[in-house]
């Protein structure tokens, strides 16, 4: 390898880049080198229980929160004047027996949603399924193209930066990531319904775009910055290897499975901003619906689409964490 | 850290830099321009706008270091419990840490703040409200407070000190505490804004501060009103100063990730 002339088109002095890379990279991911299927199977499986345990915990902590709730179980009949105090005993009586414990009041509402019911809202008189189904799409649409916008934005100038590596291009880029992270997603999103006249949808996909960049970029950064460090790719760039060959090869693909982790928390991320974001822009979807719901004190609702994002946030979680050692079995071939 | 004290120290002294306080409303001088009685004008309702601004500025700068000091606390517990006992004990409370953090910050917030009467007075919700950040946020110092005791727990130290007869109180207090204390600091300082960010975010969706008591999350609401803030800019100043306290807690601590 000492012999050979580190010139830019050189194809040994790439295959031996190459060669080295996947060395270091092997050991640097030492737990999925060799055997690393049955590691990964073994991983999966535990993730996956963990999720379901995490559900059903969360939905028990749920349920406990909304059977415990000052003002549960509370019939509005009871307040009507009209009714004789033994009418009222006997409406009480029904709900008392209708809301028992907290782990009756949990299997029940289990059983529910193991049947696809999830009950009625409060406040807006009709099933929760049907309000989520409505409102999803919405949601969905404006979350994943913010996310693609947040993550090609972020990712292009955290590339571009650790590539060209110049500290004044890396001062801007830490300062504007600086700026976008200062502020809370309900104010930036009051910026853009201030600045454009946009459409309610797009409004909200730019915000969330807004809100995940700078994240993105900061993360990004930081893994490519270690990245660029590494032996491999020292070794890449001393053979005279073209910057954007390294860049993809060395430095983009050995980092994969660390910004496959950032984009299962940018989800949950991605649904936290979603709230003040549709509500300031009036794009109706989940966030918005879970405000009203929350402002209407209609618990049940609220609680629905709480577990329901939880679950979501979580199966993007377990996707990129399954994603996470392909793409290292991948790498190490 | 200059700025971050001076704006504190201007919250301190609101009663003598902004004497007319934030509830007492001035009936004849509703939505005023700025003027030497009133240096950022007045609200639709005629109060001190300064006098808000400095007192939500003490309110937003005194709570939240409490929050995060709650949260530091109560994530330390459960963090170093999980990593120093292991096996059940660490497996539960992990999970209790994997659940916390599974449902998107916001959301816990808001669902846990809906369960709670909304109609209370401005200092109850004041304490629900930095109380629920308090004992909602722990989750993520817990993670890495359990990771770093786990860290540590093998380190040779503590296997000697074990090895000549340490009880488990005294490993923790005299050689596990003092050496999570820098990954403490760092927790509790990154918590700070992020729970400055939440209450903002709160207030403005009207779930935070009540009214009259201001905060930065109530004051930026305001801002809501659109006209208003188009012909009046110095109404952008709660927003000003918001973004000037986050780049001086961004520039002392980065925070990773702000929920």
């Amino acid at each position: 390898m000492i012999g050979v002339r580190p010139s830019p088109g050189d194809r040994r002095a790439d295959y031996a880049s190459k060669a080295a890379g996947t060395e270091s990279r092997i050991a640097i991911r030492g737990p999925y080198s060799g055997g690393c299927w049955v590691r990964m199977r073994a991983r999966l499986i535990h993730s996956i229980i963990t999720a379901v345990f995490t559900i059903l915990l969360a939905g028990f902590v749920t349920s406990t929160l909304v059977r415990r709730a000052p003002g549960f179980g509370v019939d509005e009949r009871e307040f009507d004047p009209r009714l004789s105090e033994e009418s009222i005993r006997h409406i009480r009586e029904e709900s008392r027996q209708l809301n028992s414990g907290t782990s009756g009041y949990y299997l029940q509402c289990l059983i529910r949603v193991l049947h696809g019911d999830l009950g009625d809202s409060l406040s807006f008189q009709r099933p929760i399924v049907e309000l989520i189904r409505q409102r999803l799409p919405e949601t969905a649409r404006s979350i994943g193209s913010g996310l693609a916008c947040g993550w090609v934005l972020g990712l292009v100038i955290a590339v571009t930066a650790a590539s060209i590596a110049r500290p004044g291009f890396d001062l801007f880029t830490s300062a504007t990531a600086l700026l976008f992270l200062c502020l809370p997603s309900s104010v930036w999103a009051l910026v853009l319904v201030l600045t454009g006249k946009w459409e309610a949808r797009s409004a909200a996909a730019w915000v969330i775009a807004i809100v995940i960049f700078p994240r993105v970029l900061r993360y990004a950064r930081a893994i490519l910055a270690t990245t660029m460090t590494s032996p491999h790719v020292l070794m890449a760039r001393a053979k005279g290897l073209g910057r954007l060959r390294l860049t993809w090869a060395h430095v983009l693909r050995p980092a994969a499975p660390a910004l496959m982790a950032l984009l299962g928390a940018s989800v949950s991320v991605a649904f936290g901003a979603s709230i003040p974001i549709e509500v300031i822009c009036d794009s109706p979807g989940l966030g918005q619906l879970a405000w009203q719901a929350a402002m209407k004190r209609d618990l049940p609702l609220l609680i629905d689409i709480t577990l329901l994002v939880s679950l979501l946030a979580t199966i993007s979680g377990l996707a990129a964490d399954i994603a996470q050692p392909r793409l290292a079995a991948e790498e190490n071939g | 850290m200059t700025i971050l004290m001076a704006v504190y120290l201007a919250g301190l002294a609101a009663g003598r830099l902004a004497p007319a306080g934030y509830a007492r409303q001035f009936r004849n001088a509703p939505a005023a321009p700025p003027s030497r009685q009133f240096p950022l004008g007045t609200d639709e309702l005629g109060r001190d706008s300064f006098a808000r601004l400095l007192y939500g500025s003490l309110v937003s700068l005194s709570l939240a270091p409490a929050a995060a000091a709650l949260a530091t606390i109560v994530g330390a517990a459960i963090g170093v419990s999980a990593g120093y006992l292991g096996g059940w004990a660490d497996i539960c409370l992990a999970r209790l840490i994997d659940l916390f953090l599974s449902v998107p910050w916001l959301f816990l917030l808001m669902s846990a703040r809906a369960a709670l009467p909304l109609n209370v007075g401005p200092l109850e919700s004041v304490t629900i409200t930095f109380l629920l950040l308090g004992l909602l946020g722990w989750a993520a110092p817990a993670r890495v407070l359990r990771a770093a005791t786990k860290n540590l727990k093998d380190q040779d130290f503590i296997t000697q000190a074990k090895a000549r007869g340490c009880r488990p109180l005294r490993v923790l207090a005299t050689h596990l505490l003092p050496n999570i204390r820098p990954v403490l600091a760092a927790q509790y300082c990154m918590s700070i804004p992020i729970f400055i960010l939440s209450e903002a975010n709160l207030g403005f969706l009207g779930l935070g501060v009540a009214e009259p008591l201001p905060s930065w999350g109530g004051l930026l609401a305001g801002l809501q009103n659109i006209d208003a803030v188009v012909n009046c800019p110095w109404r952008l100043a709660p927003l000003a100063l918001l973004l000037l306290v986050m780049i001086c807690f961004q520039i002392l601590v980065p925070v990773e990730d702000a929920k």
